[in-house]
């Protein structure tokens, strides 16, 4: 009875963590891989009138580790000192997943002027 | 018995009780244990300002896992709340940012970014029309708190184009449509207001 009971504790608690874990939210996501998947896609998806001429790069990423611990800052902002970027004219995001989400990587990619 | 019960009133209460994550166009992936980011919230840039000028707004979520299984959440990470802070009016872009721990405590904080001020009709560029981060404006109406029970109103400034400058948008819609970024539903209707500017 208590065995039961302490399984029964373990799958309600992987459940709850599994309820607060997950993959990448975006307005546009390719098929992903659970032993490994890395792509770049759109973020801003309104291309219209998007004039990447010339642009400047800046990129800021956050990482999970073992779907426990969640930290970074992949903020507009923060691509964008990092690329000494003051306009935004479009952005993709890159996505990177090990062992079923061992490592993921979540980096925002700005382009602008 | 009892323990199955009790399982089965935990996964309950947490498939019907509120949600810990963000709900956003763009989430990173959380922690079950600890979770702080900060990512885009606004993520249609069309000449988006990201100046240092910035103002935030937060909203906080408690969840008792303990005793009752109930969570509250509450406060306020509203733009108008947010555009307050850092006292000014117009938007240039916004992220906001999330911590959660043990999905005990987690707070939701909105950060927008001053854009520039804008001369309207200068005449030089004719600017879309399309409500986007870089164009929002926030305008206090009289007798009424900035956007206080009000949606937000974008209100971009539109040049009214002369032929030479449709000539040139209807060039750069053709190269937009050959380039396959439109589609040609959509490029006949853009074609078809454009020409009915003429």
């Amino acid at each position: 009875m208590i065995k039961s009971s302490v399984y029964l504790s373990v799958a309600v608690l992987v459940t709850m963590l599994f309820s607060m874990t997950g993959c990448v939210t975006a307005p546009f996501v390719p098929p992903s891989g659970m032993v490994f998947t890395q792509f770049t896609a759109p973020l801003d998806v309104d291309f219209e009138n998007t004039d990447m001429s010339g642009v400047k790069k800046g990129t800021a990423d956050t990482i999970s580790i073992l779907g426990l611990f969640a930290f970074g800052d992949a903020s507009s902002q923060a691509a964008a000192q990092n690329g000494g970027i003051t306009k935004i004219v479009h952005a993709d995001y890159e996505y990177l997943n090990i062992l079923f989400g061992i490592y993921q990587k979540t980096t925002v990619i700005v382009y602008g002027k | 018995m009892k323990t199955i019960i009790l399982a089965m009133l935990g996964i309950g209460l947490l498939v019907f009780s509120g949600c810990v994550a963000p709900k956003s166009e763009f989430v990173p992936p959380g922690g079950a244990l600890f979770t702080s980011y900060k990512a885009p919230l606004l993520i249609s840039y069309d000449d988006a300002a990201v100046s240092q000028h910035s103002g935030e707004a937060s909203a906080s979520y408690f969840h008792d896992w303990v005793l009752t299984g109930l969570d509250l959440a509450w406060n306020d990470c509203s733009l108008n709340t947010a555009v307050q802070d850092g006292r000014f009016t117009r938007v240039g872009s916004a992220d906001y940012s999330f911590f959660s721990i043990l999905g005990i405590y987690a707070q939701t904080t909105v950060h927008v970014y001053e854009a520039p001020s804008v001369a309207v009709n200068s005449g030089a560029k004719p600017v879309t029309a399309v409500p986007t981060a870089g164009n929002m404006l926030l305008k206090e109406q009289p007798g009424t708190p900035l956007l206080k029970n009000n949606p937000v109103k974008a209100q971009p400034t539109v040049a009214s184009p002369k032929a030479a400058d449709t000539a040139t948008q209807l060039k750069k819609l053709q190269e937009l449509k050959d380039a396959g970024l439109l589609t040609e539903e959509e490029y006949q209707t853009k074609r078809k207001a454009l020409v009915g500017q003429l």
